[in-house]
Parts: structure tokens; sequence; C-alpha cells
């Protein structure tokens, strides 16, 4: 076979996994959403579905990388084409860049839907917590924060009996899902800035950009999240500092 | 080529129908606990605990709370 004709169908292939990619993640943009809803906002059956999705769409990522080491990359040895050769190289990224720019459009399909199901569970655990909720011995309207998703003592202003809050299960999924799943939104392109510069260096195979230079998005990325997640539970802002030692140390400490 | 069209789409309704199907059949369901108030009661005098009180004793017969 020659060059053209394995270029050709190298490039066939590629076009297919693309196809392919699109039209898996295109046909559950709407379903995911409707699962959600359905399920009454139940969070774990959202993630199982989700799951799923995410393994066909990663399967179809990973294949890029196994057929060009399985087949093709012999396939272009087999025409005394060297592995140093521009031609070469040209053909293999043109694979790890395809892989990449999936591996970037799954990361924000992503999070761009689990961030849409969590406003929507946003708003009904804000709704839930803004109806009256009364003492249990003198009915008295008891003051119930809007931002505070964890069960707790309230006491009565008038006849001073404590009183145990209970958000319900919607309202405590906003910080065991929803926070997470907002912080990562708004904190999305500073993430995607870092796997690009990730990739840079992957890429020419050396250190284009250097470890101080990669924590540079890293640290926005983490800033940003961990500010989002105040904004939605002010309570957490106590631990911000905390918070972002213990995340920087993932990418100080251990890259 | 339509046929193969065809099967193509059912194959792909199918699979996603498959991950559906899986994520709610396979997940465990829990009883949801719904927004609400309770107090905790003496079980000797009925009397419900005020503020500035500890959960061990009532703050007015006495009684062991647990």
């Amino acid at each position: 076979m020659s060059f053209i004709a394995t270029q050709q169908r190298w490039d066939t292939f590629l076009a297919k996994i693309r196809d392919r990619f699109y039209e898996v993640l295109n046909k559950t943009e709407t379903v995911l959403p409707l699962l959600f809803e359905a399920t009454d906002f139940e969070t774990i059956t959202f993630q199982n579905a989700w799951q799923g999705i995410y393994s066909q769409a990663s399967d179809l990522i990973y294949k890029i990388e196994n057929t060009w080491f399985d087949k093709v990359e012999r396939a272009f040895l087999d025409l005394d084409i060297d592995y140093d050769t521009s031609r070469f190289i040209q053909e293999r990224n043109k694979g790890f860049q395809l892989q990449h720019e999936l591996q970037q459009e799954l990361k924000s399909y992503e999070v761009r839907i689990f961030a849409d199901a969590a406003k929507n569970l946003v708003s009904q655990a804000k709704e839930t917590l803004s109806k009256d909720f009364c003492c249990t011995q003198c009915q008295a309207k008891l003051p119930i924060r809007d931002n505070f998703f964890r069960s707790h003592y309230t006491t009565c202003d008038y006849c001073q009996t404590v009183n145990t809050f209970e958000p319900g299960t919607k309202a405590r999924n906003v910080e065991h899902f929803a926070i997470n799943a907002l912080g990562e939104e708004a904190a999305l392109e500073h993430y995607l800035k870092y796997e690009h510069l990730k990739f840079q260096n992957y890429l020419s195979d050396r250190d284009i950009f250097s470890k101080d230079e990669l924590i540079i998005p890293y640290r926005k990325y983490i800033e940003t999240y961990l500010k989002k997640r105040i904004e939605v539970i002010p309570d957490y802002e106590e631990r911000y500092e905390k918070d972002l030692s213990a995340k920087m140390s993932f990418i100080i400490d251990y890259s | 080529m339509t046929d193969k069209t065809n099967k193509d789409q059912n194959k792909e309704k199918s699979l996603l129908d498959d991950i559906l199907g899986n994520a709610i059949s396979s997940t465990n369901k829990f009883d949801e606990a719904t927004a609400g108030l309770e107090t905790k009661k003496c079980k000797s005098c009925g009397a419900a605990r005020p503020s500035d009180t500890d959960l061990q004793y009532c703050d007015f017969c006495g009684n062991q709370f647990y």
C-alpha cells in the first residue's frame, strides 16, 4: 500500500472516530436531564448513567492511540518511513491531537451536563428551604438559612426549645453533588488550559512548559473552584486556605 | 444503504437504552428524607430540650435522655 493510501485510511479512521464521538454525546445531551427529572433529582442514578456514557466516549478516544500503536505505526514503518521523519511524526501527532481534542471536549461536556443538573437541584433545594418551618412546641416561625444544606440545631426565639432541622435529601445533595459541579464549571477554562500545556509537553516529548508554568493555570483552577464553592455555601470560607494547600499539593508534591 | 443506516440507528438507540436502563435498575434506592423539624423530648416528663442544655439529662426532671 502506498503512503498516500495509508494516510487516507488513517484520516478516514480519525474522521469516523470524531463523528461517532459527537454522535454519542449529542444523543445523550437531551436524555440525561430528562432522566434526572424523571428520577426526582436522584443523583446516584444520574451519575451511573453518565458513567456508562463516559465509558463509551472514552473507549472511542483510546481507540485512536491503540489503533496507532497496534496497526498504523507498523503500516507507515513498512513503507520505510522512519520514526524521526517529519512525515511519520505528523501522522502520529494527528492522532494524538484528535485524542487530546476529544478528551478536552469530553471534560467540557461532562462539566456542562453536571452543572446544568446541579443548577436544577440547587433551585429545588432553595425552594424547599425558603418554605416556612415552625417550632415543634409553639409553632413560631424559625429562621432557616437557604445556603446551609446540613442538619443543624435551631433555637426558637419564643419558647427557647431546641429544634433539629433536617434539610432533606435534595438539599443535602447540593453539598454532595451540586457544589462540585458548579465549582468545576466556574473553573473549567483554567483546567483546560492546564491540560493543554501538559499536552504540549507530551507532544514534543520535552518540557516546553516548566512545572512552575504548569502550576499557574492549575492554581487558578483550584482557586476559582474553591471560591465558587464559597459563593454557594459561605461556611466553606473558613477552610479556604487549608483546602487550597491540600489541593495544590497534588501537583506540587506528586507531579 | 438505508437498511444499514436504520440498523445503526437501532443499535445506537438500544445502546443508549441499555445504559439508561442499567443505571435505573442497578441503582440502590433509599428512602429520601424530607425537609422538616423535630425536637428531642424527655421520655419521662415529655419536656422539650431548652437552649443552653446538653443531650445528657432532661433540664426539667433530670432523667437521662439516652
